[in-house]
């Protein structure tokens, strides 16, 4: 990419387009696989079906309940994940006697992946809105804690020794050395949380909910409405990316001293 | 009475699964008040580790330090770091994550000493005082190294410490902006002045800042040699090649040598092991 | 000169050596590591107790429900998953390292390739459950793609960012020195992106367990995941916490497994 401020348009317009072509190839693959039903490929939706069914299904009302129940959930479950992981996080890694205590329980934790707590989850809560936000909190929570434990354990000694030479107190030092100096891992951990959230919701919403775009698909396939699961998991894929772009975006906000 | 005065300062440290390393021996050293203390020395001889003793990030094993008359360090008691010694660091200790006008301010404000607004005030003022002026919203990271310096030296000034602990600070420079920062802390300590405790390996950079010269031993580290330098303040570049301070750096040269070949054949043999 | 130097420098040892006593220190280490999972032992017995959790069973009644277990199906359910997470896992890096090596070498490859994995990619491998199960004629070949499309992005993601992070000059300094491109490739590109490519390994397995629970609980046979959803479905509420225990015992083992793996291959990095 050329630093040119002329830059003219179809230096931009070009990788575009070409990566449309690139796209639509794939499509008509699909497309020719689906048509002459080569191997198993004979059972999955064709590419007019998945049209007709992505016109049908996105401007209707059933969509925007579907993509709010999801939304709602993940937002919810990540907030918390946040408001809870990133304190913790921040304390162990600053604090060599919080760790102690408080890493091994963690660590023995985090390899449960969130999927396995559903069982649990449906047991210990009473209905199926908070076992799915639990299951969303558990995967947002933990890259969370240990992204921000490692951007305060990364944190150089030195800006420690500086801040109490300058005579800040341990709060002081927690506000303005610990999270401040881990903020740039912070955003990582939220950005990662963010997609194992969206994944975990889809998850539970298959396994445990009774709403929103993850149940759908799983519904789709219950009343062989086969196209249908194709849009959804289009409508799951773009919303994810959104996400992800968001939180991009708030980095440059959050974390205005490091250069990309 | 002295300002600083350390007495008998030893340091041993207990690395895990090996033997006991003699870090600082005996140390005596006294400071008086506004005087430009330097002390030299090969590299890994003990001269950061006085310093991070007298900082309050270590503590020491033997020994007393005593700042005005009270008492800073004894074997035993808790390490305490405070804004009456100020440390610039080696390698640089601005927050990544500060502008150069929040940095400046963090100390005055994290104790409470001024007001955000008359912090603020105060940096602007000594900031513009060294051409910093128009480079309060820069990030560190967005400014040269030269006015890192600048701007931490500044930085540790601003709280008015008893005194200014120097860690190598203008090591990872070039010869032109070290020059230029060195005429910096000269022009700052000649027109207010400071009692600085700096520590350096660069001889010339020694007798050219200093009121006293010390030279430090390797292994154990220990405080062998004092210079008085005898220049004329204010001191300009073009003293360097004045006869006296030739005849002080040839004197240094020659017990710093002896040093560094020592330093360098236990580091040879440390490093066979 | 040189004598005062030689006089100076009397070895005297200084009268406190003694150094503090480490195994103190790292006694009290072990005793937190202790407390920590003790606290938790006792978190999860307490959330057991609450009056309105009755289903919850207790860490002790899960203990007892994993000793009455016979070991033999046990066994067989462990290694079925290990099965599936490793032949997925396998196949995942067998393809996505050499195809995200050459997107790395070939602009054509990488730019008939890239669209298509950007679209894919932010669709979690989950969402692909449906879609599997409709093409696979095995569940067995269901799993198996599904623990293999969860590794898949992860690992080819590092390929291509391990094979860019390599520095120019270890190139130029490999080409100055008279290195062909055989050569060059051996030498300072595969080495040169191998962490890289490791730590992308890790995630893969990772995400590739999850898989694996997933696609035993929803849809296939035999496996620690389907154990686990069918001690739900059965009631036997005390061996979901054993299924739990052994989900997380296998992860964080083959996790183990690849960073020694990676860390014995990768002997030039720090730690």
């Amino acid at each position: 990419m050329q630093l040119n401020l002329t830059t003219p348009v179809a230096a931009i317009a070009k990788p575009l387009l070409f990566k449309a072509f690139v796209l639509a190839l794939a499509v008509a693959v699909w497309q020719a696989l689906v048509y002459y039903k080569v191997y198993r490929f004979g059972f999955l939706p064709s590419v007019p079906q998945v049209t007709v069914a992505f016109f049908e299904y996105i401007p209707s009302s059933r969509f925007v309940s579907d993509l709010w129940s999801s939304g709602s959930r993940v937002l919810t479950a990540w907030s918390l994940a946040l408001l809870l992981g990133v304190p913790l996080g921040l304390v162990i890694g600053w604090k060599a006697s919080a760790r102690d205590f408080l890493l091994p329980a963690v660590e023995l934790l985090r390899p449960i992946p969130p999927i396995a707590w559903i069982p649990a989850a449906i047991i210990f809560f009473p209905s199926a809105e908070p076992s799915v936000v639990f299951i969303c909190f558990i995967g947002a929570f933990f890259p969370i804690v240990l992204n921000t434990f490692t951007g305060a354990r990364q944190i150089d000694e030195t800006y420690f020794r500086a801040a109490r030479c300058c005579g800040a107190g341990e709060f002081y030092i927690f506000r303005h050395v610990v999270l401040r100096g881990s903020m740039p891992y912070i955003v990582i951990g939220a950005a990662v949380g963010m997609g194992i959230c969206w994944m975990a919701v889809v998850s539970a919403e298959m396994i445990a909910g009774d709403h929103g775009l993850g149940y759908m698909i799983w519904e789709a396939y219950s009343l062989a409405q086969y196209p249908l699961i194709i849009v959804g998991m289009f409508a799951i894929g773009v919303f994810g990316a959104l996400m992800s772009v968001l939180i991009r975006t708030l980095e440059k906000w959050l974390v205005p001293w490091q250069k990309p | 009475m002295p300002l600083l005065s350390i007495r008998n300062v030893s340091k041993v440290y207990y690395p895990r699964n090996q033997q006991s390393v003699l870090a600082l021996d005996q140390c005596n050293l006294d400071i008086a008040k506004n005087e430009f203390c330097v002390i030299v020395g090969p590299s890994g001889c003990g001269k950061t580790t006085l310093l991070n003793i007298i900082a309050g990030f270590e503590n020491l094993t033997e020994g007393s330090i005593v700042l005005n008359g009270s008492p800073l360090a004894a074997p035993g008691t808790p390490v305490s770091p405070g804004p009456d010694r100020m440390v610039v660091f080696q390698h640089g200790g601005l927050f990544p994550w500060m502008r150069a006008l929040e940095n400046v301010c963090f100390g005055p404000i994290a104790r409470g000493q001024m007001t955000p607004a008359e912090a603020r005030e105060k940096a602007r003022s000594l900031m513009a005082r060294v051409d910093l002026h128009d480079m309060e919203d820069l990030y560190p990271e967005d400014m040269s190294s030269g006015m890192r310096r600048r701007l931490e030296i500044i930085r540790s000034i601003i709280g008015e410490p008893e005194i200014l602990l120097m860690d190598e600070p203008f090591r990872a420079l070039d010869a032109m902006t070290k020059a230029v920062v060195q005429d910096f802390l000269l022009k700052i300590f000649d027109t207010s002045p400071h009692t600085i405790f700096f520590i350096t390996h660069d001889l010339t950079e020694a007798i050219f800042l200093a009121d006293k010269v010390y030279v430090m031993t390797s292994r154990p580290g220990r405080l062998k040699k004092m210079l008085s330098v005898n220049l004329p303040r204010p001191r300009t570049l073009d003293l360097v090649n004045a006869s006296e301070f030739l005849r002080l750096k040839d004197e240094l040269t020659d017990v710093i040598h002896e040093e560094a070949q020592k330093a360098f054949e236990l580091g040879e043999r440390e490093a066979a092991r | 000169m040189a004598r005062a130097v030689a006089e100076t420098v009397i070895q005297t040892a200084p009268k406190i050596m003694l150094p503090p006593p480490a195994w103190k220190k790292s006694l009290g280490a072990g005793a937190r590591t202790t407390a920590s999972i003790v606290g938790l032992l006792f978190v999860w017995f307490v959330i057991g107790s609450l009056p309105w959790t009755i289903a919850i069973p207790s860490p002790i009644a899960s203990l007892q429900a994993f000793l009455q277990l016979n070991p033999v199906n046990v066994a067989i359910d462990i290694l079925l998953s290990c099965r599936r997470v490793a032949l997925g896992f396998i196949i995942a890096t067998l393809t996505a390292v050499p195809l995200g090596i050459i997107a790395g070498y070939s602009r054509w490859v990488r730019e008939l390739t890239f669209p298509i994995i950007e679209v894919l990619r932010p669709v979690p491998p989950i969402a692909w459950i449906p879609l599997a199960i409709l093409f696979f004629p095995t569940s067995e070949s269901m799993v198996v793609f599904l623990t293999f499309l969860g590794a898949f992005f992860p690992i080819i993601y590092n390929t291509i960012a391990g094979f860019s992070s390599i520095k120019p000059m270890y190139l130029r300094s490999g080409k100055s020195l008279g290195a062909g491109e055989w050569r060059l490739f051996w030498h300072v590109i595969l080495p040169g992106m191998l962490p890289v490519v490791f730590a992308g390994l890790q995630i893969a397995v990772g995400i590739s367990w999850l898989m694996v629970v997933a696609g035993e609980m929803m849809a296939a046979k035999g496996g620690i995941g389907a154990f686990t959803w069918e001690a739900y479905q059965t009631g036997r509420y005390p061996l979901i916490f054993v299924g739990m225990a052994i989900i997380g015992t296998l992860g964080s083992l083959s996790s183990l497994l690849i960073r020694t793996l990676g860390s014995g291959i990768c002997r030039w990095e720090a730690r």
